[in-house]
């Protein structure tokens, strides 16, 4: 019989080994686990770029469908690497021209058929969107890029006071001129290291949790919101009006210093776009319900004012009739200012294809 | 050759308990930073 090798290891031994190492401290333990942990944010600065975002789903890093910064940070990565000689359509504004324009792959469907060349839409909709974030977003609008930029105005944008600080925190896109704005209202800009996860570290550590539990449940889904069930109902008589009539008030207290201040921001982004690209800009008024525009008083006639003495003299469209324009109704209405029936989102489509067709025949004949 | 699985275990230790370090210290400056996310109010 032969002999037992004395050099093989039992199981139960190599077992012991094994859970001697995994649960007692060591030396190798107390330095190789912070270590680890060091590797493991220079791995995630590594992957959590810009870039990397465009990459994947946004909805990975959504808490709800208005939650979507994650979205136009995406989405303005996209821009920045179309090919400027291709037209294109970008629509940068809030949740109220995001339903509105609810179908953006069906506008570009309809555009390049009737243009006969590819035709990109760009939406870069963020909800609550003021004018700062929409001075970081154009930044990723190539240099030289053709076509149309919409630019949403409305009343709420222009009278509303904005913590600019507020945007870093809320919307991770670097942005030079968001930074340059930042110091000409006299704040300091956020501090910056040039490495992106740790510039804008609180928004994606504020998501872990929720990206994990994304990645057992699935991503929040993207798709536009539509009437809800059951459908939430727009203003119709004075008591529906009340609350909204008291937002709008207290939203205009203070018009007479954020107003001016706002518009000379729109004004300076205006400026940035015609010289840096070959966009024909549009500012387009999202038709709010008739009944709400008396509610802002003089600050929403100072507003209208602003905005079409703005628009001559920067060379800019101001669509401000979409309304009667498109034949809305206050049933295509959830509140006063998203549109959410498909018979109001099919208006503003066709009017959209019918306005944007000329522009963008005229874009063409502009490039060499 | 138990020196192997020792090294083993001690090796899956370090990852398990430096990856729930990275994760704490996230934890950590997010509570230290009032890291939040912004919830839209609707207009």
């Amino acid at each position: 019989m032969p002999e037992p090798r004395a050099d093989t290891p039992s199981v139960r031994a190599a077992a012991a080994a094994f859970w001697s190492g995994l649960t007692r401290p060591s030396l190798a333990g107390a330095i190789g686990t912070p270590l680890v942990a060091l590797a493991c944010f220079v791995i995630a600065c590594m992957l959590v770029t810009p870039e990397r975002l465009a990459e994947v789903d946004p909805g990975y890093l959504m808490e709800n469908r208005d939650d979507d910064a994650a979205m136009v940070v995406a989405e303005a990565v996209a821009v920045r690497r179309g090919n400027p000689d291709e037209p294109m359509i970008a629509l940068i504004g809030p949740s109220g021209l995001r339903d509105a324009v609810a179908r953006p792959e069906e506008l570009s469907r309809r555009l390049s058929e009737r243009a006969g060349r590819p035709v990109r839409v760009h939406p870069l909709f963020s909800a609550g969107q003021t004018w700062w974030e929409a001075v970081a977003i154009a930044d990723y609008l190539p240099p030289d890029a053709t076509g149309v930029l919409i630019l949403n105005v409305s009343p709420v944008q222009a009278i509303r006071a904005s913590d600019p600080l507020h945007i870093h925190q809320a919307m991770p896109l670097p942005s030079e001129s968001y930074r340059d704005e930042v110091r000409r209202a006299g704040l300091q800009p956020p501090s910056r290291t040039g490495i992106y996860l740790i510039d804008y570290l609180n928004f994606y550590v504020a998501r872990v949790p929720m990206v994990g539990m994304h990645l057992l449940e699935g991503p929040t889904s993207t798709d536009t919101p539509g009437p809800g069930r059951p459908k939430p109902m727009a203003p119709v008589t004075d008591a529906d009006w009340e609350p909204w009539r008291k937002l709008y008030e207290q939203l205009t207290a203070g018009y007479e210093t954020t107003l001016p201040d706002n518009v000379a921001r729109l004004d300076r982004l205006i400026e940035r776009i015609n010289s840096r690209t070959r966009l024909t800009v549009v500012l387009w008024e999202c038709p709010l319900l008739p009944k709400a525009d008396p509610l802002f008083g003089q600050a929403g006639a100072v507003y209208h004012e602003s905005i079409e003495r703005l628009a001559s003299e920067r060379g800019a469209f101001y669509w401000h009739d979409t309304f009667t324009a498109a034949g809305l109704d206050v049933q295509d209405y959830v509140d006063p200012a998203h549109i959410r029936t498909p018979h109001g989102r099919e208006a503003i489509m066709q009017l959209l294809v019918e306005r944007l067709g000329p522009l963008l025949a005229e874009s063409a004949e502009e490039l060499p | 050759m138990t020196r192997f699985f020792r090294v083993l275990g001690v090796a899956i230790q370090i990852l398990v308990l430096g990856q729930l370090l990275f994760l704490a210290l996230l934890k950590w400056y997010g509570v230290e930073a009032g890291a939040r996310i912004f919830r839209y109010a609707g207009y």
